[in-house]
């Protein structure tokens, strides 16, 4: 087996935790394949010396036997595929993929709303955000994950009968946020569903359980 | 052999990529360019996402032209010869994403260039070119450490070879000699734009500025 270290900045607590999702995406893939992985948190005041070493001068960073592979969804795809949560054919890895992909459309334009929601950003008027951009936002992008899921079968699963790592994607992220938000993906019964087959998957379980403690 | 459909407007935009790749692999498409009021009316609720570009495969649908771009290029073989090569293209394009991402108030003033041409010099000296050495310096460095064969990752064409290479053009139209700085990429560029099915394509397609 190859060697891997995933490689990003130390995230403490649940609201840091909200601004890098896919760390927690590749972190379920590893336990969930029962891979072992060197857990690189670089501290900050490190930043000016691992930086050049970094191919996109960015962090995170998946190093497979001393290679690297930067970007969040490279890296999530690539450990999803080696694993087997890619899809199962090509054309239903390519619809994790649109998924995915409308999910960050989502998380970008969401981003000024989550966080002042969970106090990651100091000011902003939180009620006023949610009416003006985290509701509509919301309703906008999930609508269509939401069939996307129903034309699925609202089977538990976004594409096919088995997880895939868009459904580990968008159901940490939704269990976070509703931390802070109580309720707030209550109008998308399918996506709810797929939140409650991640959290129940057996090998997932123990280690969300203790998760939900430190978040981390 | 499948039925393609490419949904898409009269641009290049996002779906220039994808229409390289039929062309690439000399597969047989159509290449539906909607008009955009149409669009707003009719297709938008009948599209998977509700917006464009969506691929028709047969009976089936796939929205997002980052997923479109990357099915068709593994069903043809422009990913990558190994699922780590797979990585670094995707990485790549991601990459790439992020610095349109950063672009998007220099596109709003490329988009009225004509009519306001003094936003579009501020935007593109404010905008533009911090985001183009901030990514090209990345795609250089990747360029040369690739042993400039010519691409960005291996030793043959992938589909961010075409994504940076319609790009450059695009921009070059509006501000010559915006990438001379860049060599490898220019030699990216040449190469690509010189493989003789893309050359053939690049003089008939129909001749939109972006």
């Amino acid at each position: 087996m190859p060697a891997y270290k995933l490689s990003y900045f130390p995230i403490k607590g649940i609201a840091e935790a909200h601004f890098f999702p896919v760390i927690f995406v590749s972190r379920l893939l590893f336990v969930l394949a029962g891979e072992e992985f060197e857990d690189d948190q670089v501290p900050f005041d490190q930043w000016t010396v691992v930086k050049p070493t970094c191919p996109f001068l960015q962090l995170p960073l998946l190093t497979v036997d001393g290679r690297p592979i930067p970007q969040s969804f490279a890296i999530a795809r690539y450990l999803a595929s080696e694993f087997g949560f890619g899809g199962q054919t090509a054309f239903e890895a390519a619809w994790v993929d649109a998924l995915a992909d409308q999910w960050k459309d989502y998380f970008v334009e969401i981003k000024p709303y989550l966080g002042v929601a969970n106090g990651f950003l100091k000011t902003g008027d939180v009620d006023q955000l949610r009416k003006e951009v985290g509701e509509p936002v919301r309703d906008k992008h999930f609508a269509l994950l939401e069939k996307a899921a129903q034309d699925n079968g609202a089977n538990g699963f976004f594409v096919g009968r088995s997880l895939t790592w868009v459904d580990l994607l968008v159901a940490d992220h939704i269990s976070v946020f509703e931390q802070h938000v109580p309720g707030f993906f209550d109008d998308f019964p399918a996506v709810r569903r797929i939140q409650k087959t991640v959290q129940a998957e057996p090998r997932l379980k123990q280690y969300l359980e203790q998760r939900s403690e430190t978040y981390f | 052999m499948p039925e393609y459909r490419l949904h898409y407007i009269n641009m290049r935009g996002l779906a220039e990529c994808a229409r390289q790749l039929f062309v690439l692999s000399g597969t047989p498409y159509e290449d539906i360019r909607h008009d955009p009021q149409e669009w707003m009316g009719q297709l938008k609720a009948v599209s998977a996402f509700n917006r464009l570009p969506f691929l028709d495969i047969d009976d089936k649908v796939l929205p997002q032209s980052t997923a479109i771009n990357r099915y068709l290029a593994k069903q043809f073989g422009f990913a990558g010869k190994t699922p780590f090569d797979e990585a670094r293209v995707d990485a790549l394009a991601d990459q790439f994403k992020d610095y349109w991402a950063d672009l998007v108030p220099f596109t709003y003033a490329m988009y009225s260039k004509e009519k306001d041409p003094e936003t579009f010099e501020q935007k593109k000296n404010e905008v533009a070119i911090p985001a183009r050495d901030k990514l090209f310096h990345i795609l250089e460095k990747e360029y040369k450490a690739n042993g400039s064969t010519g691409f960005l990752i291996g030793d043959s064409l992938t589909w961010v070879d075409l994504l940076i290479s319609d790009h450059m053009d695009v921009l070059e139209g509006l501000v010559p000699g915006f990438f001379d700085d860049f060599p490898g990429m220019m030699n990216l560029k040449k190469t690509v734009t010189s493989m003789a099915k893309l050359k053939e394509w690049l003089d008939k397609r129909p001749q939109t500025k972006y």
